[in-house]
């Protein structure tokens, strides 16, 4: 019993960590392009924003995953 | 409100003696927004007179842009207009100005060249050199002066060290206490890197320019120092007397200034607008926008100006015309997180009324803290009192969500984190931590009910436009799919086959749909709908790693309190007040980012066009 619950929380554990190190690589190398953009022309922010923040995604479903083992699983 | 102002295109074709007049009258009206012609014909050519207020408005403008580095200057509240003999005695005034502001820069860089002067002296005299004769061979040699500090003048006397010996150079050295001074002579047609020896030095100086100037005079240094000293008082006295004189004359001319500052903006700004004209043989022609409710005003004023003028107004088509939208004061904040995005394409939806309370919604249900929702409240009104008008917008912004913030705070039953005050449990209908589930359920809700709304957004918008077919393929065939999916899982848990085939001809008639309107790529993007709904987590799970950290500081700072000593006080109320300043600071970027991206990427990519031109019309300043 004691094993099954650690093996859950190590398993949650991975699925959020490893998507949150995924997003944060993509989001450092389009916020850096976004960055880029922005200082050529202002009005790229809205559009540099929305590709910033695309990969955050990833973590939400890891999120999602990690919820399901803990709760659901 | 959902759409922008219907536009009308008009053409005005008038004798090319009538030009200055319509434009004068277009320009009074600020109705129009100007299109550039694109036909054969000539570009208009401006004349003298023209040429004269385009030269004094750059002379104007430069004239304040230096008064103001003098003095504060504040602009009036009122202008008047300007007669014939106060404009062109202003001119002169602004001639006068530039030739004094003209003076005062050749006078600066005389004290900066004799300033530089002082302190060559100054080094010579380190140097203990007395007399410039010292270096009167200077033509042909190159002569550099400075001191560098103690770690690299000993790099720098090796270096000189070396290059002496093969003969290339000649160095004179002074020690003192803190730094070293140096006089680095070379033949200038000797290969040696001067740039490298007078890297090492922290100050330094080429010598030819004084030397020159002072070569044939017979005097020591030491009264060349004086010498100079009297020339830059001297040059201070004139400089400062000159500032005066203009601070006088402008005070005494301010309104006379002002109003013709005002007076040459317009022109300027009217002469630029000719631009956008063309002329051919005797005529002239101008192309723009004008809201078609004000049509009428601009026919009727060039028509007075010349009625025989030909005038072509027609309905503006979709994506062609300027967008001006129509929103209440309330709305500016939400409005200007869409221009952010990019402005609605003309005559489409324009979402900001919706916006204006999913935004809030969603930033109020992942911040969801009575505390947090105080403090921002206080902060928007803080942002409100700025003079930046982006502060100002993002104040009303912040209004809006600290209220729902606080609303959801009641609901959850949380006060900076705490979901206990002196031992008795906050009252809430849902205690976030504890009904995990069922916050992520709320979330998908809400995940399901924005999505959809944009594609309901983008039939109505099909609908104006009479695309009936693109409104089916492209926009209920995605809610068909969510339907037939729904009915196919519903059905599997309660076991019924009948709902569950139901679901499933829904979903093949929603796949056929979109492949007839996408073909494969549709088919590749079936799973985008869910997905997009599925990012609606975000909602509940940045909530709840809000409630974490403060949970987290709370416990942390509780350790310190239990200890009951002055010391632990001391150190548990500092981890509180950082702690939850630093959560407060990612609980407002947070949300505000998250709830942003969910508009910009999930809703607008729905229904929203962007790429529309704001519409400025010809002589109004906003």
């Amino acid at each position: 019993m004691v094993e099954e619950v650690g093996m859950k929380a190590l398993a949650a554990s991975l699925a959020l960590g490893l998507s949150a190190i995924a997003s944060g690589i993509a989001e450092a190398r389009i916020g850096a392009s976004a960055v880029a953009a922005m200082a050529e022309d202002e009005k790229f922010f809205g559009k540099g924003l929305l590709m910033t923040v695309i990969p955050e995604t990833l973590v939400i479903f890891g999120f999602v995953i990690a919820l399901l083992i803990l709760f659901v699983v | 409100m959902l759409l922008p102002e219907k536009m009308c295109k008009i053409e005005i074709i008038s004798l090319k003696e009538n030009r200055e007049k319509i434009m004068q009258r277009l320009y009074s009206l600020g109705l129009l927004h100007l299109e550039e012609v694109v036909v054969e014909g000539k570009a208009i050519a401006i004349n003298e007179e023209e040429r004269q207020i385009i030269d004094m408005d750059n002379k104007t403008e430069s004239f304040f842009y230096n008064l103001e580095k003098l003095i504060k200057v504040k602009e009036p509240k009122r202008h008047s207009s300007i007669s014939k003999k106060e404009i062109s005695r202003g001119y002169s005034l602004i001639n006068k100005f530039s030739e004094m502001f003209r003076d005062i820069e050749v006078i600066s860089e005389d004290i900066v060249r004799l300033k530089d002067n002082v302190e060559i002296i100054d080094l010579l005299l380190k140097l203990n050199i007395n007399d410039l004769k010292h270096v009167k061979t200077i033509d042909k040699h190159t002569v550099v002066i400075g001191y560098a500090n103690k770690e690299n003048s000993r790099k720098l006397k090796d270096l000189l060290r070396k290059l002496k010996d093969r003969g290339l150079i000649e160095g004179y050295v002074r020690e003192d206490k803190d730094r070293d001074y140096f006089l680095i002579v070379s033949l200038k047609n000797k290969d040696v890197d001067i740039g490298e020896l007078v890297s090492y030095l922290d100050v330094h100086h080429d010598i030819h320019e004084l030397y020159n100037r002072f070569k044939d005079i017979e005097t020591n240094v030491y009264n060349l120092y004086n010498l100079l000293s009297t020339e830059i008082e001297t040059l201070h006295r004139k400089y400062n007397s000159l500032i005066d004189r203009i601070k006088k004359e402008f005070e005494s001319n301010k309104n006379l200034l002002w109003n013709l500052r005002y007076y040459l903006r317009d022109r300027t700004k009217q002469i630029e607008g000719y631009s956008f004209l063309k002329e051919k043989d005797y005529v002239f022609i101008v192309r723009g926008y004008v809201p078609c409710k004000n049509k009428e005003k601009v026919v009727n004023s060039v028509k007075k100006i010349d009625k025989y003028a030909l005038i072509r107004v027609q309905e503006a088509e979709p994506h062609e015309a300027p967008v001006k939208l129509k929103y209440p004061k309330f709305l500016r904040g939400v409005h200007f997180l869409l221009e952010a995005y990019g402005l609605p394409a003309y005559r489409y939806i324009d979402p900001s009324l919706f916006m204006l309370i999913t935004f809030p919604l969603f930033y109020g249900f992942i911040l969801g803290d009575f505390g947090y929702g105080l403090v921002l409240f206080l902060l928007s009104f803080i942002l409100m009192r700025t003079k930046s008008n982006a502060f100002k917008l993002l104040g009303q912004v912040f209004l809006y969500a600290s209220l729902s913030t606080i609303f959801f705070g009641l609901l959850f039953g949380e006060f900076f984190g705490f979901e206990e005050l002196f031992g008795y449990k906050l009252p809430a209908l849902m205690h976030r931590m504890e009904k995990i589930n069922e916050l992520i359920i709320i979330s998908l809700l809400f995940g399901i009910v924005h999505v959809n709304l944009g594609l309901v957004l983008g039939i109505v918008q099909d609908f104006i436009y009479r695309q009936y077919l693109h409104a089916l393929t492209h926009r209920m065939s995605w809610i068909l799919l969510q339907i037939g999916v729904g009915l196919i899982g519903y059905g599997m848990y309660i076991s019924s086959s009948f709902i569950s085939y139901f679901g499933g001809v829904l979903f093949l008639l929603s796949v056929g749909m979109l492949y007839y309107a996408e073909r494969l790529q549709a088919i590749f993007e079936l799973p985008s709908i869910f997905t997009n709904i599925l990012s609606y987590a975000r909602l509940g799970a940045v909530g709840l790693s809000s409630i974490a950290i403060a949970y987290v500081i709370n416990v942390f700072a509780e350790m310190f309190f239990e200890k009951h000593v002055l010391w632990a006080y001391f150190v548990g109320g500092l981890i509180f007040l950082i702690g939850h300043t630093f959560n407060i600071v990612l609980g407002i970027i947070s949300p505000f980012l998250h709830s942003l991206r969910l508009h910009y990427v999930e809703h607008f990519t729905k229904f929203y066009k962007s790429g529309g031109v704001k519409f400025t019309p010809y002589g109004k300043t906003e």
